[in-house]
């Protein structure tokens, strides 16, 4: 490097006092949680010595009497309900953002700015507000069981399908955004070709359009996979007590069961997962860039 | 334009305040890239001095190397014999007009112009007739309280100038100015900055890759090429004696003609061509016999017809003559070349240059230029 | 594809209507005359009236304010600082610290809030310090701001002008008076921007401040959290609506001022 190179470096001494509360706050806190899933839980409910890999011998079943599904169970669960939100999510947002992007200049900003307006606001407040619009006496539970699905005077919450609902509620922008960033770009005189050639709607989408919007569309599957895997505030108040998932048990083992390494290795398997995903989204997208 | 503030009365060109510089042996490497290769120059105190050459051929590399804004990674750079390379840019002697304006958008013509003076420190009591005065010397006094993205190009240029002007620098560095501005607000900025630099008697270098506008504006215009400087001279000698095929197809177009030197006599050169023996005055001594050379001339001093055949005449058959108002140009063939003439139109009688006719050509020795290469 | 569109249309109305009926519901009914239920009992202001008695709601506000115009503060300047120093040097460390930067945005809340928890009673034992509370709190916000700030200030950055440095450079400035009269006047907007968003952030958070949190500093969305668990009442709707008022409000001031022009 140069003189001037050099010298423009110099400025890194700003960056200190940011890097050094990250390092506090973020990095030492995620090594303290490393840390304590290998320790044991204390009588009243703290925790020391010995190191021991009991905590994820449990998460992986092996209970003290013997194999206990119980919390592959739940992180299966929770990894089928990130899944399912995504997928639901894509399909939701496809026709979503083909409506965006057939509008004109200004009506798209409007319309993507629409989009974005909840989830600006509390994820709290909207969840509970799902407690009142799928509760017993609501009328699409009502309606819901006038067509059978469910039993009159149940309520389509708390339920597996209150949770879903209000899952791709909140994740819903996460995954339009991206996939309308592809969409926007979308050239159909592809889609125009492969129909002239003969092809059907459901082969020009697969051979036409699908290649192009991939990269938004596995941006915004790992934008709501990830988060939604680990997702507590949703579960808890849609789910009631049936539905166990990774987010409500690690909050469980720092709340009743005072269980604190036990969760830490809980909250480290959230790690892992958001880390593998992370890794992945990073090598689809160098493949993306090597025009794969 | 009025006078420069501070400025005695009468202010001749030969009373300069600019500073001269020197630079020897240049070097600005990006990797294996070179964009300065070994770049030496002087430049006199109080010329108008410019930087000619095509895109990426280091000019503006050059001027910011100058400016502080670039460094170089050898040689060494002094202005008025101080040495300037380790001084960084807020400490130079110099001030720029970039080629982007580079005006600050939060701030108003009047604390744009202000700011070289604000950073120095003086009071507001002392600039506020000084930035009266630059506004007035570039005629945008009644902009003063407008920002940036209300003005026009020609404008922004104006108040760049000013606020570089300002601060009184030993040498002015443009980087192509003009560049964005159309054809007619061209020249009369052109013709503007000219009288100003007179006035001023500061140093400007000048950059630009236009060469009607080195022509029109410059004492004297390096011509650079990939890195390095091909020729340095004034205007007209560039025009009228390049040194290379570069040089002498950068400015004006140019026939260009191969031979062999078959004998000399005293600094008569026998060149031999596809088109016949031709006689040419060497300026530089040392081109032995039989050593191949390139031969220039340039359009307008081919003639054809002439009333005495000279010592270069020969036969050639007229292509095409095309009329462009005030000149004919006009395409003749000879010996599988083609070359080039312009003429006055109204030398040409109607019906007279008909394409597939013979011409005589005469290429005068006075026209006839030995390239380097 | 074109010929579908009346499909992607139905839908795309669908997900709006999908998207804004919990937003609605909760706005519709703190006007609600009814004490519960889901009838309408007449339009009426006496939920929002009641708010300013409670004593609790109260009490959170000031507790939530406080929070978030603090933990706005600090994120604000350290985001700030560090990018700067992202974007302006430090060309050798750049990826580790976009990677630093990219974990608190990715990692599930709640991984982040016991890690949180964890760290503050390690503290507690060994420095004694960092007992829950206001302190813990703002702490964690913080901590989930700078990414946020950072990202918003650099947007900036990375849209002005380098030439306009160079100028200032050139027409003598040092780079001290770069900064204060060319950086950071135009940066200005993009700051305030980011330090927007932060405080909405931090005014919304309720997985952090709930575990980071101790007697005497529940937050607002953590209050709302306790009332809805015992049963929703129309209170809480007043208070929701005034919140995700805040928040749009806020986001959408943040949103203008990043369209300003930096050239």
């Amino acid at each position: 490097m140069n003189a001037a190179a050099r010298r423009r470096d110099k400025g890194w001494w700003l960056g200190v006092p940011g890097i050094g509360w990250l390092g506090m706050f973020l990095v030492l806190p995620l090594l303290a949680v490393f840390a304590v899933s290998f320790l044991t839980r204390g009588e009243y409910g703290g925790y020391g010595l010995p190191l021991t890999i009991e905590n994820y011998r449990r998460l992986a079943g092996w209970g003290e009497l013997g194999f206990d599904p119980l919390y592959p169970v739940i992180l299966g669960r929770s990894l089928a309900l990130g899944f399912g939100t995504a997928v639901l999510c894509f399909l939701l947002a496809v026709p979503l953002t083909f409506f965006i992007a057939g509008l004109g200049e200004r009506r798209r900003l409007v319309a993507l700015t629409l989009v974005m307006i909840p989830f600006w606001t509390n994820l709290l407040v909207r969840t509970y507000a799902w407690q009142l619009l799928l509760g017993p006496s609501s009328w699409l539970s009502e309606a819901a069981a006038a067509a059978g699905f469910i039993s009159a005077g149940e309520g389509l919450y708390p339920s597996w399908s209150a949770v879903a609902i209000g899952m791709v509620a909140d994740f819903l922008p996460f995954f339009a955004l991206p996939l309308f960033a592809s969409v926007e770009k979308l050239d159909w005189t592809l889609a125009e070709a492969a129909a002239d050639l003969g092809a059907n709607r459901w082969q020009v989408f697969r051979h036409a359009v699908w290649p192009q919007i991939r990269p938004g569309a596995v941006t915004g599957f790992v934008l709501v996979f990830l988060p939604a895997t680990g997702q507590f505030v949703i579960p808890d108040l849609l789910g009631g007590a049936k539905t166990a998932l990774l987010g409500n048990a690690i909050q469980q083992q720092f709340g009743q069961s005072r269980d604190w390494p036990f969760g830490a290795a809980m909250a480290c398997v959230g790690l892992v997962i958001m880390g593998a995903g992370l890794f992945i989204q990073r090598r689809i997208n160098r493949l993306k860039e090597a025009g794969l | 334009m009025q006078q420069v503030p501070g400025a005695t009365a009468s202010r001749k060109p030969s009373d300069h305040v600019g500073a001269g510089i020197e630079a020897r042996g240049l070097v600005r490497a990006f990797g294996a890239f070179r964009a300065l290769d070994d770049v030496s120059v002087s430049i006199q105190a109080g010329e108008f001095f410019s930087l000619l050459g095509p895109s990426g051929c280091g000019k503006t590399t050059l001027l910011r190397i100058i400016a502080g804004l670039d460094s170089a990674d050898a040689g060494s750079l002094s202005i008025d014999g101080e040495e300037m390379l380790a001084i960084p840019a807020n400490k130079r002697p110099v001030n720029t007009v970039f080629q982007s304006y580079a005006l600050f958008p939060h701030l108003t013509v009047r604390d744009n112009v202000s700011f070289g003076l604000r950073m120095k420190g003086l009071s507001s009591g002392e600039i506020a007739p000084r930035v009266e005065r630059a506004l007035d010397m570039v005629e945008i006094g009644s902009m003063a309280a407008r920002k940036p993205a209300q003005l026009s190009g020609g404008q922004k240029q104006r108040v760049a100038l000013a606020r570089a002007i300002i601060n009184e620098p030993r040498v002015l560095l443009l980087d192509e100015p003009l560049a964005a501005l159309d054809l007619r607000l061209r020249r009369q900025l052109q013709t503007e900055l000219r009288a100003l630099q007179r006035r001023l008697g500061m140093t400007f270098v000048y950059v630009t890759h236009d060469q009607e506008e080195a022509l029109a504006m410059s004492d004297r215009i390096a011509v650079m090429n990939a890195g390095r400087i091909v020729q340095v001279a004034s205007g007209r000698e560039l025009y009228e004696r390049p040194r290379n095929r570069f040089v002498a197809q950068f400015l004006g177009s140019c026939n260009l003609i191969p031979g062999t030197v078959t004998a000399r006599a005293g600094n008569v050169l026998t060149v031999a061509t596809n088109v016949g023996p031709l006689e040419v005055r060497a300026d530089h001594g040392t081109l032995p016999a039989s050593s191949q050379v390139t031969l220039a001339i340039r359009p307008e001093r081919v003639r054809l017809n002439p009333d005495v055949p000279g010592r270069n005449s020969f036969s050639a058959e007229l292509r095409d003559a095309t009329f462009t108002g005030a000149e004919t140009q006009v395409t003749l063939s000879a010996s599988e070349m083609e070359l080039r003439a312009v003429i006055a139109s109204e030398a040409v009688g109607v019906g007279s240059f008909v394409p597939g006719r013979a011409v005589v050509v005469d290429l005068p020795a006075s026209g006839l230029i030995v390239l380097e290469d | 594809m074109k010929r579908s569109s009346w499909f992607n249309s139905t839908v795309a109305w669908l997900v709006y209507a999908f998207l804004y009926a919990p937003i609605a519901v909760v706005v519709v009914f703190s006007f609600n005359a009814a004490r519960s239920g889901i009838e309408w009992r007449g339009a009426t202001l006496d939920w929002y009236r009641r708010l300013f008695a409670n004593e609790q709601v109260q009490s959170a506000l000031k507790v939530s304010l406080i929070v978030a115009v603090t933990s706005t503060a600090l994120a604000a300047g350290l985001g700030t600082t560090l990018a700067l120093a992202l974007e302006k040097h430090m060309r050798r460390g750049r990826e580790v610290v976009n990677g630093l930067l990219a974990v608190p945005v990715f990692v599930p809340d709640i991984v982040l809030a016991v890690a949180l928890l964890l760290f503050f009673g390690l503290m507690r034992e060994w420095f004694r310090v960092f007992e829950l509370g206001l302190v813990t709190i703002i702490a964690g916000h913080v901590t989930f701001q700078i990414p946020f700030v950072a990202m918003v200030v650099r947007a900036r950055l990375a849209g002005m002008d380098p030439a306009l440095d160079e100028a200032a450079r050139d027409l003598g400035a040092t780079p001290r008076q770069v900064f204060r009269h060319v950086t950071l006047p135009l940066l200005m907007p993009g700051i305030v921007a980011g330090a927007m968003l932060a405080f909405t952030l931090s005014l919304d958070d309720f997985v952090v401040s709930f575990f980071s949190g101790g007697p005497g500093s529940t937050t607002l969305p953590v209050y709302i959290y306790s009332s809805v668990k015992r049963g929703v009442t129309p209170e809480i709707h007043a208070l929701s609506t005034l919140l995700m008022a805040v928040s749009v409000v806020a986001t959408v001031v943040a949103m203008m001022l990043q369209r300003r022009d930096v050239r």
